[in-house]
């Protein structure tokens, strides 16, 4: 159990592998709907600081992962597209150094159309980025206002041109629906041109207007509506249908792909195998532990400095940049397991999760399965428990029952 | 001490007209307590009489005073519950007293239900000091305050004090008023015993507590003592007086204000207003006049939203009833909310009051059902029966007349609100009885008034009071007392939430009214009740037949929008804090139903 942790899959192969995580948490502007651990206007030193600290994070965790493949690597933010090519060839040269890269190793970057040169896109590529993910959310300009977007519609196009001139093959784009204000008409405008772009990827998320942000303000003081809900859910089905004709594979709640390009990273989290999470308020599943990096990346700087140091002097150091972790009890890993399984389409394979956890999803959830099962939520289908069509918008409703109980509340 | 050296005085206050604060000032010039061991408010011992501002359960505390003679008095202060559900609680610690201080804010002057207190003190013979508060407010209007005073009630101008409780002046003088102006107590300490309880309170380790007042011979230690009117035998624990914390003394005489712990469980044997006295030979005869069984004016159901804590609401309505002999309570069951209880309580805000300590004390999920007031029936069959919820209104052909307790309601307020007040009166079935004037200003439109209204009790119990605050923006004061039975017309609404009749959405509502209320009721229901996994309509009916509907629509989104870089743990804390939402809702068949739904009918007005 503790040895090898939740990761246990079907196949042995992917017991060795691991993907990489860093989180660059810097941001030209903060956007209105956005409560991601990321920075607008922090001082130029801490920007120049940020870089060595991962590559000594890395350092840190280097000996942990010796006997470990990296098969993905993401980088996340914030606006990772924001960091110098520079700065960019160290921490890759760190990665390389640090790490054992499988050879085809699916790197990703989140990139912000704002400021991507084609200069800057050759230079990824060069440093063996294979993948960018686009944060593009809207092409419709008062769409992109409200949601405080720096970017036009044009410059998206751009982008993706220069990405593709600069050797990308492998894009992602991701939109936002269920925009306040937002009509049908205007997200079916948005999506059509985006399918004009043939990205090999497309993640659709429903616009959450998360407590904290400044969306979340507006709307509290009725300066905006609220989400129309039920927009939401006609924008939702008509891009299912609509990404299928295209040619177009839903394999998860939010995320569409072309034939084989499926996001392999961000299925490590849904399968819940292991990954490991670098830089300021990173997250990591690893050696059967859920850890949190501190979020404030000044904080973050200070604490890898003082272990790294600590390391250089006696060897040993404990790794002061975590702020917090869990190691989930068996209940709480077939939770994890089902309510991340679910997300996909295929849902989870009733074999697998028995193996794993030596009990069956109906005998560790037999009421809630049921109880979705007869609401038209949940659905068996060659042996796979998975949600029904009408199941993938109200998830929650499944997932919810799936949690373990509390009896300490 | 010798009775010519005792003051008892207790203090009529309205609601921020500083008694609290006057009575804090008051233990720290007497040095009654330690200046370290003051905090604000310090009689009032519950949580939630501090947040409300309100005094709960009656105190009492025994000062130490040099007078301006130079001879050393014993002030004894009984500090009362200051609202209006406790009227009678209120009467019996002013029985306790020879005077009272009569406290008005100095911006605001006399308000209704201080008014009410002051005809109570009268009634008792109570020897009054009026104090104009917060004179140093710089909106204080102390002369207009004080004219009002000696127009209202009749006090001379040179009875008048002025002080400021939170700045401490004119607290000496109050104190000075007391000893010259209120009498000493002149009991017979050679009589059989006779304290009147004015309050009572459980203590874990001693019992019941009942304060007290000797008003003829005395209590001590080792004799065994009895409650005449519950009829409860004990031989006392301790007995002794408040500083305010217990202080023991082994003997209470004629004209002295204390405690005995009685080692009783359960307050409900020592009803506010009883007589102690010893228990045998040397036992008076005859209890004190004055005395009132507890009679319960609201009803509701208190349910767990949970069925498997039945019993934890049972074991905490126990333990409530040590504390408090006037809430009612017996097993009662619900088709749609399964077993729980059903509680009479004085009024609103005792029934708010209960709720809040059920939920915080013990820290139980309720559903309460909206409050009901007691309807007398007379049957076709010439039966009399009383019922105290919807669910036991018989068919309209089985009743011959059914009748609904009246208030009287009394209420200050600035002569412009006079129209107003008529008006919400008339839309809540009331009648006008007759406006008094209570000043007389320049601007005939700023003269305060007091008007007297009557209403049926269960239209006050509707939102009457924020309604009477939002109308009058807040310049308005009530004071309700019941009066009596009247012929009343009225039907049972019942409400289908997915085709099902849930008895604990039923609304007793005026005949004539019973079509629109129904209307509103249904819509209030749908914006109440969250959009589930299918349609859900709502219903409601007549005798039978359906006057309204409407639909909750099936819910068609509930997702978690991205999973930043891998953060499950957050997002499995805001499913749990949406599992959590769920637990506080009551399952009606397969409808999810919140808290608030079944105060819909109190809210249909809006």
């Amino acid at each position: 159990m503790t040895t090898q942790p939740a990761s246990a899959p079907a196949s042995t192969d992917r017991s060795r592998s691991l993907a990489l995580y860093l989180h660059i948490p810097f941001c030209t502007a903060k956007c209105g709907y956005c409560d991601f651990n990321s920075y607008e206007g922090l001082p130029g030193h801490l920007v120049a600081d940020y870089t060595p600290a991962l590559v000594r994070e890395m350092e840190l965790w280097a000996p942990a992962a010796k006997d470990l493949t990296v098969d993905t690597v993401f980088f996340g933010g914030g606006t990772p597209s924001l960091t110098s090519l520079d700065d960019m060839s160290q921490i890759t040269a760190a990665i390389r150094a640090q790490f054992n890269i499988s050879p085809d190793v699916e790197w990703t970057l989140e990139a912000n159309p704002t400021e991507l040169s084609r200069e800057h896109l050759d230079g990824l590529r060069a440093l063996g980025v294979n993948r960018l993910s686009m944060g593009v959310q809207s092409l419709q300009p008062e769409e992109l206002t409200l949601l405080e977007r720096l970017h036009s519609p044009e410059r998206v196009i751009e982008a993706v041109r220069d990405a593709r001139a600069a050797g990308f093959d492998n894009l992602n784009l991701d939109l936002i629906f269920g925009i306040m204000g937002q009509p049908l008409s205007k997200w079916q405008d948005t999506v059509e041109r985006i399918l004009e772009l043939r990205p090999e990827h497309l993640s659709c998320y429903a616009l959450t207007v998360e407590p904290g942000t400044a969306l979340y303000y507006r709307v509290a003081k009725s300066q905006i509506e609220e989400p129309d809900p039920d927009v939401a859910a006609d924008q939702y089905e008509w891009t299912r249908t609509r990404l299928a004709q295209a040619g177009y594979e839903q394999y998860e709640i939010s995320n569409w792909a072309l034939p084989g390009r499926e996001c392999r990273h961000n299925l490590v989290y849904w399968h819940a195998e292991p990954y490991l999470g670098l830089g300021a308020g990173a997250h990591s599943f690893f050696l059967g532990r859920r850890i949190a990096n501190v979020d404030a990346p000044n904080r973050y700087v200070e604490a890898v400095n003082e272990s790294w140091e600590e390391r250089q002097a006696t060897g040993r150091g404990e790794l002061r940049q975590i702020a917090g972790g869990e190691t989930p009890d068996e209940a709480t890993q077939r939770a994890d397991a089902i309510i991340l399984g679910l997300r996909l389409m295929r849902g989870i394979s009733i074999a697998d999760f028995t193996e794993r956890f030596g009990v069956s999803p109906d005998d560790a959830f037999g009421p809630a399965i049921a109880k979705h099962e007869a609401l038209g939520l949940l659905e068996r289908v060659d042996g796979q428990l998975r949600l029904t069509e009408r199941g993938l918008l109200l998830s929650n409703e499944v997932f919810v029952d799936l949690l373990p109980d509390e009896d300490d509340d | 001490m010798e009775q010519s050296r005792i003051r008892n005085f207790s203090i009529i206050a309205h609601i921020d007209h500083g008694k609290s604060t006057l009575a804090d000032r008051m233990l720290e010039v007497t040095g009654a307590i330690e200046l370290r061991d003051m905090r604000e408010q310090v009689l009032d011992s519950m949580d939630l009489e501090r947040e409300k501002g309100i005094t709960i359960k009656a105190q009492a505390v025994r000062m130490p005073f040099t007078a301006a003679d130079g001879n050393q008095y014993e002030i004894n202060m009984v500090d009362t519950p200051g609202h209006v559900d406790f009227t009678y609680e209120v009467s019996r610690a002013l029985a306790a007293c020879e005077g009272a201080i009569l406290v008005v804010d100095a911006t605001q002057g006399i308000q209704a239900q201080t008014l009410a207190n002051v005809y109570l003190a009268m009634d008792l013979n109570l020897k009054l000091i009026p104090v104009v508060n917060k004179i140093d407010l710089p909106s204080a209007e102390p002369e207009r305050v004080a004219q009002e005073l000696i127009d209202v009630i009749g006090f001379d101008p040179d009875e008048v004090v002025f002080a400021s409780a939170k700045t401490g002046v004119g607290v000496t003088d109050i104190l000075q008023a007391v000893v010259e102006r209120i009498p000493p107590p002149q009991g017979d300490r050679n009589a059989p015993l006779r304290a009147m309880v004015f309050d009572a309170k459980y203590d874990a380790f001693k019992g019941v507590l009942v304060y007290i007042r000797v008003l003829e011979g005395r209590a001590r230690m080792g004799e065994r003592m009895r409650l005449m009117q519950q009829s409860a035998r004990f031989e006392p624990v301790e007995v002794g007086y408040f500083r305010p914390a217990l202080q023991k003394s082994d003997l209470l005489e004629a004209g002295e204000v204390g405690y005995i712990a009685t080692g009783l469980k359960g307050v409900s044997q020592s009803r506010v207003g009883d007589t102690l006295t010893i228990d045998g030979p040397g036992g008076a005869t005859e209890p004190l006049p004055g005395y009132q069984p507890a009679k319960a004016m609201v009803f509701a159901g208190i349910y767990p939203t949970d069925s498997d804590s039945y019993a934890a609401l049972r074991d905490a309505l126990e333990r409530l009833t040590l504390n408090d002999a006037a809430l009612q309570w017996e097993p009662e069951s619900s088709a749609a909310l399964g077993f729980g209880f059903r509680c009479g309580f004085l009024g609103l805000l005792h029934m708010e009051i209960v709720q809040e300590r059920l939920e915080r004390e013990f820290d139980l999920d309720l559903v309460a059902t909206a409050p009901s007031v007691e309807y007398e029936l007379t049957t076709t069959g010439g039966e009399e029966i009383r019922i105290d919820s919807p669910a036991e209104l018989l068919s309209p052909d089985k009743i011959a007349e059914i009748r609904e307790p009246w208030v009287r309601v009394t209420i200050s307020m600035p002569a412009r609100y006079i129209g107003t007040l008529m008006q919400l009166v008339t839309e809540r079935r009331g009648e006008f009885d007759r406006v008094e004037y209570l000043d007389h200003a320049e601007d005939e439109s700023e003269s305060r008034v007091l008007g007297t209204y009557h209403l049926p009790l269960s239209e006050i119990l509707v939102e009457f009071y924020d309604q009477l605050k939002s109308r009058t923006s807040g310049y308005a004061a009530m004071d309700y007392a019941i009066e009596g039975y009247r012929r009343a017309h009225v039907s049972r609404l019942d409400i289908l939430v997915n085709g099902e009749s849930v008895d604990a959405l039923s609304a007793i509502v005026p005949t004539g009214d019973a079509g629109p209320s129904g209307r509103k009721l249904a819509l209030k229901l749908k914006e109440l009740i969250p959009r589930q996994m299918f349609d859900v309509p709502i219903q409601a009916a007549i005798g039978g037949k359906v006057v309204a509907r409407e639909t909750v629509k099936a819910l068609r989104k509930n997702v978690l929008a991205k999973c930043y870089g891998g953060d499950i743990t957050r997002k499995r804390k805001l499913l749990e804090k949406q599992k959590k939402g769920k637990k506080r809702m009551k399952m009606i068949g397969s409808v999810e139903v919140p808290q608030e739904a079944f105060m819909a009918v109190l809210k249909m007005r809006d």
